[in-house]
């Protein structure tokens, strides 16, 4: 996605989370707006038609509103005509992303992924969650991953910051501290 | 008395008068252009003469002036060969200068040729034993570490997080 696009994925998003909020619908916005982007996902043909540029704006706005007229509040529903009004319905996927952050961001929610290469018993998991909630202070949405080309350890990452414990990466920085060994 | 004697003194007088005339026209017509032809002779004698000791003395100078200018010249000639030695004795120690810096400079150079060899070489052996110990590692951790020993290192890891670490982004544990 372009850098524009996010932008515009991001103000887009705001706009709904502000609205959201100041009608006490965060919820059932958020719910709203992943069903419409699952339904868009999972039905490519829909994404086709909202990002055609010969169907007029009338015709798609039309057609969503028999789609998700009943299973979506007039909040959202209004925000979807928005965006087919302002030709952005293609980026509804990122403002759906962007929507959940600001949600979890306002709930204190901060997703994390943990990387292993073995299997995280249940009790490793609860032990890295509460470490990382601690380490935050926000609540944490952890998912967990194996990889086994990480040999062992752990890597986690939350958000845009990582903390990378694998044997393959300490291995490496021995390789490369190796290679810096100044020899006589 | 002059007939007891014969003497004619008539005669002698006419003799006397006659020599004395001869004596007048000799030394009128004949004695003066011999006087002359002899002064002019004696004059072209001494002018040779002159001309000879002239001659002689221009001879005789012009051998000093030889002889000084030979002993010029010869000064002249050590002059310059020991100028000439002077400047090939200075061209000697520069060639010599010269040789022994570029002698210096190519014995460094090999020096720090050689130098830069070894490190390389050392430095390729490092990389090579490097990377041998990071594969022999890799082949001996890959699978064999035991559940226990994987479960260590994940509580290590667990228990190192802490805010700052998370701050750096993608920092090591």
């Amino acid at each position: 996605m372009a850098r524009g696009d996010l932008r515009a994925a991001r103000r887009y998003a705001k706009a709904l989370f502000n609205a959201a909020l100041k009608a006490d619908q965060v919820d059932s916005a958020g719910t709203g707006l992943a069903e419409i982007t699952a339904a868009a996902d999972s039905t490519p043909q829909l994404m086709n038609v909202l990002r055609h540029p010969l169907i007029s704006r009338s015709r798609k706005t039309e057609i969503l509103r028999s789609l998700f007229e009943s299973s979506v509040t007039p909040l959202v529903e209004h925000f979807l005509f928005l965006l087919v009004e302002k030709d952005r319905a293609g980026m509804i996927d990122s403002v759906n992303a962007e929507f959940i952050r600001l949600v979890d961001e306002y709930r204190g929610i901060a997703n994390a992924e943990a990387v292993t290469a073995v299997a995280m018993t249940d009790s490793e998991r609860d032990a890295l969650q509460q470490q990382l909630q601690t380490a935050t202070g926000k609540t944490i949405r952890l998912t967990t991953r194996v990889n086994e080309e990480i040999l062992g350890g752990l890597i986690v990452r939350v958000g845009d910051r990582m903390v990378d414990g694998s044997v393959a990466t300490q291995l490496l920085r021995m390789r490369e501290g190796l290679k810096q060994v100044k020899v006589n | 008395m002059t007939d007891a004697l014969g003497i004619d003194l008539k005669f002698i007088a006419i003799q006397a008068i006659g020599f004395l005339i001869l004596m007048f026209i000799l030394i009128k017509y004949a004695f003066g252009p011999i006087y002359a032809l002899l002064a002019q002779r004696q004059t072209t004698i001494q002018g040779n003469l002159d001309e000879a000791q002239k001659r002689r003395d221009d001879m005789v100078h012009l051998q000093t002036d030889y002889q000084q200018r030979l002993v010029k010249i010869e000064d002249e000639a050590r002059d310059k060969v020991q100028a000439a030695v002077k400047e090939a004795q200075a061209a000697r120690d520069e060639i010599l200068a010269k040789a022994n810096a570029d002698r210096e400079a190519i014995v460094a150079r090999g020096s720090e040729e050689m130098q830069r060899e070894r490190d390389k070489a050392l430095a390729s052996m490092r990389d090579e034993i490097a990377e041998l110990a990071f594969q022999a590692a890799n082949r001996a951790v890959r699978g064999n570490l035991p559940a226990s020993a994987q479960s260590q290192l994940i509580s290590e890891v667990v228990a190192g997080i802490s805010a700052g670490k998370l701050a750096q982004n993608g920092s090591a544990a």
